[in-house]
């Protein structure tokens, strides 16, 4: 970093956070964007205050276990020898609060380095963002009754959203700016190694602008992974000089070209990596990185002053999820995440928590967090699995559900986390839906669905699962009942549903899509109504799903689909571009449209519509003809089912067909494989395969 | 023939000594579906066969739960016939709120096999209403497996010779054959699972009356089927000997095999049928289905005139009142307002007499 960024302004910043974190009962809040600098501020302070430090890293509030790790670190920073981990399975503000009382008493300063995904907790799942906004809502009322204790949150952002709560005790906010390229920084190719090709690609494109250190290098990345220069260049032009120094349309750049890239699968390895490693440890967890070290290095990472590489958020999000995967691990991701777990084990050298000491307990946590997700964990273990916090349960379960797919694995581990942890409403939840994906114990899916909601009745999702689970096992009454009464408890004024989008993307669609894939059209269509007009048109997927809801009454008022699924309903009935108004001299007179129902040896039988653009006399017909008659109308084209089609009448009798060209269905449809998995009792009742 | 009185005169609970036979459909108004049956047993004791929806009411609930003797008068089975979804909508929600101790499905043992072969063909195809109707059969197998699973119902498998309510009123399958069944499963690609229909057979002393399902004779290119009602006769002669039928397959000419049809006799039988709108079906063209079932009897009793939406005061139409226009065929599906509009129901005691009809504001009579 340093061979691109001036780090002065960096530093002058830690001395005046210093400054004032020399007085008692200080509270600064520093904040700044993606490549702010903020690792360099907290080096800067530890030299500045050697051993009173006590540094909270938060991790990414994507993983389950991030509130607990939060809790620990907390915890251990704040032991004597002999107190005991009571931070552990969960906190109150008196217990925070006792962690704080230690840590004033001996004069520590608390540092919590906040993740990105702290500030937005409402990007990540519901539940995760509950816990950690209860836990940042705690952690404020604790941090005010330990008023003498000096505090310094490095965030990304303002006192704002979730976070707000944390920082009620702060007196300053100190700003810390992007900082701007090094002046030598684009004359200079030596830090760029291998990728010095690319740097100069791209910097003479760059026509003597300067975007800021984060963005030149991944703008470097994406040529070094075969973006075009000269786009990319213009791209970082675009940026230069914005209010705000934008890395998200390099990220959307970066996405696709991930998804067809032969190296992604080794580059989502090392963002598995939720902290930063020293390289040689980096490598030694992927070593199929060696051939991309400068691309990781110096392109989409970088290296911090004491020689660990990091890969910011946004670029480990996109590594992570390029869109073109399956959740679903490979051995080799296993076996890499396995590596991990060795490689933080070698840091933190202690096989319980009890003996952790500050500096390794990140080690400890991420040595578990890798374990989780290493797979290899037999049955056996898993029966008599004891983890200390019900978050590593949750990762563990997460981990064996989502990317291995291992559902009744999965279940087993909410299971043990249940049975210790007997509120923990997640774990019911989380146990119900891997035994619901396993197809297995109905009845005791639906008793924890139940007690999710009975233990957490606020929670949205818990109940748009037990009303998806009851549809899908056609008990509609009981379903329709229960999403009655998840509109009581979660909504009674209609307050939520009116707010935002959320709420209505958190229960109603689920269910919309549920009754949709069973057939039932019309309690799909009740259920949409009960969103306002409003919330729908300002939301993508509800748009996405009124407009299939829409279709699918289309189709059941006419008797058979007559246009495609992905054609916007207000794009229908109208005479489409491709109708010509004369075919061989011959005048347009009429168009249909309409699709072919059946193909058999005897002909081709054709449903359409009659007066398409008069609503209220639209009527469906039948017309059944000759293969002779098919070919001559559709100029040679063979019949096919369920193409759809315009049938076109000319003067003088003329017909003519022409098919609608084939349009993607919206990305935001729920796949298919998604509806025929509400099979899934159904196959293992009747011993087919899904 | 007995006059027919409008269908809120049918009194409930309905007399124990009679045999009642309900025929319902076509669903719609986003309901969907053709025919659904209920019939009440002389003495108790209900059957339903298939399902169809009418927005989001079940006619046979509405019936089964207003003419029920008793509040204690069990449904006692629920029949699909085939895994179509023009007899299978609403069937899911039927057995949820049902829940009949017997399933019964066409099939050798073991019966699953049937659905089994059903599954792969409820794949997603993007065409939204035959996503639509997948769905329907995706809901009524979810429903049976939720039955099964927890003990509340038994599947049965449905094939010739099996008896289904044993007594003086016995129900049982005349159709298809095992190895028909056995040579057909897997075989036959999902728009001819009429050929797998459950056909059955009604006796009560000296009434019969036959449930003809979506069997055919012949296929759409006119070719003899060597499974359908062909193998029926065969094993089963004299089919046209019945007081009351279900026309098979909405009346298609396909359906409508000689030896069911016979020939006008000294009694007049009951012939009814469900119009199936998107197949436009019972054809009303001269020569075609209706006119062929009117050669033989001088009435069909249609649960809804096809294609109009409006009520039938008179109850009686004739043929040429309903022949097309030239041109293509309407295929304009125009549901009933009401759960009870398109319902014929009929009475029979054990000589094999018809004792009363009843017919629900959308039903007519057809004459020549």
């Amino acid at each position: 970093m340093a061979a691109l960024v001036d780090t002065g302004p960096m530093r002058l910043k830690a001395e005046q956070a210093a400054d004032l974190l020399s007085l008692p009962k200080s509270f600064v809040w520093l904040y700044g964007g993606q490549g702010a600098g903020r690792d360099v501020v907290l080096e800067a302070l530890q030299e500045r205050f050697p051993d009173k430090l006590a540094v909270l890293r938060a991790a990414p509030l994507t993983s389950p276990d991030a509130v607990a790790h939060a809790r620990l670190q907390l915890a251990v920073l704040a032991r004597d020898s002999s107190i005991s981990l009571d931070l552990l399975p969960g906190s109150t503000v008196e217990t925070l609060a006792a962690s704080l009382r230690h840590l004033q008493k001996r004069d520590r300063i608390l540092v919590l380095r906040t993740h990105p995904t702290w500030d937005d907790p409402g990007a990540v799942e519901q539940t995760l963002a509950d816990r950690a906004a209860s836990f940042i809502r705690q952690l404020g009322f604790a941090l005010r009754e330990v008023p003498m204790l000096r505090v310094l949150v490095l965030a990304n952002s303002r006192r704002r959203g979730a976070l707000r709560e944390l920082g009620r005790r702060a007196q300053t906010e100190l700003n810390l700016a992007i900082p701007e390229l090094d002046a030598r920084a684009l004359e200079d190719e030596t830090p760029w190694c291998s990728l010095s090709g690319d740097f100069r690609h791209v910097r003479d494109g760059l026509g003597g602008n300067r975007p800021t250190p984060s963005q030149l290098r991944l703008g470097v990345a994406l040529v070094s992974l075969g973006d075009p220069p000269a786009e990319v260049a213009r791209l970082l032009r675009s940026l230069v000089n914005q209010e705000h120094a934008q890395l998200e349309p390099l990220i959307q750049r970066l996405r696709p070209r991930l998804a067809h890239h032969g190296r992604a699968p080794i580059l989502r390895r090392a963002a598995f990596a939720r902290f930063a490693l020293p390289w040689d440890k980096l490598l030694a967890a992927v070593p199929e990185l060696e051939e991309l070290e400068d691309l990781v290095r110096v392109g989409l990472g970088y290296e911090t002053s004491d020689g660990r590489v990091r890969l910011s958020e946004p670029v480990r999000r996109a590594l992570l999820s390029d869109g073109s995967r399956p959740e679903r691990l490979a051995d080799a991701d296993l076996n890499t995440h396995a590596r991990f777990a060795q490689t933080w084990a070698q840091l933190d050298g202690v096989a319980s928590p009890q003996m952790l000491e500050p500096s390794r307990v990140i080690p400890w946590l991420e040595k578990m967090h890798h374990r989780c997700h290493s797979g290899g964990h037999t049955r056996e273990y898993l029966e008599t699995l004891d983890l200390p916090a019900p978050e590593f349960y949750w990762d563990m379960g997460r981990a064996l559900s989502r990317e291995q797919e291992r559902f009744e694995d999965a279940a087993l581990v909410y299971r043990r986390c249940w049975q210790k942890f007997e509120h923990d409403d997640y774990a019911h939840h989380y146990y119900a839906w891997n035994l619901d994906r396993a197809a297995r114990q109905p009845e005791e899916v639906e008793h924890h669905y139940r007690l999710a909601i009975e233990e957490r009745s606020d929670n949205v999702w818990w109940h748009a699962r037990l009303c998806t689970f009851l549809i899908h096992r056609a008990r509609f009454r009981d379903a329709e009942e229960t999403f009655r009464q998840a509109l009581v408890t979660l909504d009674p004024a209609e307050v939520e549903v009116h707010r935002d989008a959320r709420f209505a993307r958190s229960l109603h669609r689920w269910v919309v899509e549920a009754w949709l894939g069973m057939g039932e059209v019309e309690r799909a269509r009740e259920v949409l109504a009960l969103i306002p007009t409003e919330v729908v048109s300002g939301n993508d997927v509800l748009q996405a799903l009124a407009a299939r809801v829409a279709d699918a009454v289309e189709a059941m008022e006419l008797g058979e689909s007559v246009y495609p699924a992905s054609l916007p309903i207000e794009e229908r009935w109208r005479q489409p571009p491709f109708v010509p108004e004369e075919e061989d001299g011959r005048t347009l007179v009429a168009w249909h449209p309409g699709r072919v129902r059946r193909v058999d040896e005897v002909g081709v039988e054709l449903v359409y519509v009659e007066s398409p653009e008069q609503p209220d006399v639209r009527e469906l017909h039948g017309l059944e003809l000759s293969l002779a008659d098919w070919r001559a109308w559709a100029r040679g084209r063979l019949p096919e089912t369920d193409a759809f089609v315009i049938v076109a009448e000319y003067a003088q009798g003329l017909k003519r067909l022409f098919h609608w060209p084939v349009r993607r269905l919206d990305a935001n449809r729920t796949l298919v494989n998604e509806e025929l998995d509400s099979l899934r009792y159904v196959h293992q009742w009747l011993r087919t395969t899904a | 023939m007995i006059p027919a009185a409008r269908l809120d005169a049918l009194p409930s609970p309905l007399p124990a000594e009679l045999l009642f036979l309900f025929v319902c459909g076509p669903g719609g108004a986003t309901g969907k579906g053709a025919e659904a049956l209920a019939l009440a047993l002389p003495g108790g004791g209900w059957l339903t066969v298939d399902s169809c929806k009418v927005g989001l009411d079940l006619p046979q609930e509405r019936i089964i739960s207003r003419w029920r003797r008793s509040p204690a008068e069990p449904l006692l089975v629920s029949v699909l016939t085939h895994p179509h979804d023009d007899h299978a909508a609403g069937l899911g929600d039927l057995l949820d709120r049902l829940r009949p101790p017997l399933v019964a499905v066409t099939g050798n043992p073991p019966p699953e096999q049937d659905l089994a072969r059903r599954v792969s063909e409820l794949l997603s195809s993007g065409v939204t209403s035959r996503d639509i109707a997948s769905g329907t059969v995706r809901a009524a197998l979810s429903a049976m497996q939720n039955l099964v699973s927890t003990g509340a119902t038994r599947l049965v498998p449905m094939r010739d010779g099996e008896t289904l309510v044993p007594g003086p009123a016995r129900v049982r399958c005349i159709a298809p054959t095992d190895s028909e069944i056995r040579s057909l499963l897997g075989a036959l690609p999902r728009h001819r699972a009429n050929e797998l229909s459950t056909v059955l057979e009604v006796t009560w002393g000296a009434t019969r009356l036959l449930l003809g399902a979506d069997l055919p004779w012949k296929s759409s290119g006119g070719k003899v089927l060597s499974s359908g009602w062909d193998s029926v006769d065969t094993r089963h002669p004299g089919l046209a000997s019945h007081q009351g039928l279900k026309v098979p397959h909405h009346g298609s000419r396909e359906a409508l095999h000689p030896g069911l049809l016979g020939s006008a006799g000294t009694s007049p039988r009951l012939w009814v049928c469900t119009p199936y709108e998107l197949s436009d079906l019972p054809r009303m063209n001269p020569g075609d289905g209706a006119d062929q079932l009117l050669a033989a009897e001088p009435r069909l009793h249609l649960t809804k005139r096809p294609h109009q939406r409006d009520k039938a005061p008179s109850g009686t139409l004739s043929i040429g009142s309903l022949r097309p226009a030239p041109g293509a065929r309407s295929l304009k599906t125009a549901p009933p307002d009401d759960p009870l509009d398109a319902v014929w129901c009929f009475a029979f005691d054990d000589t094999g007499q018809l004792v009363g009809r009843w017919r629900g504001d959308a039903a007519v009579e057809v004459i020549r």
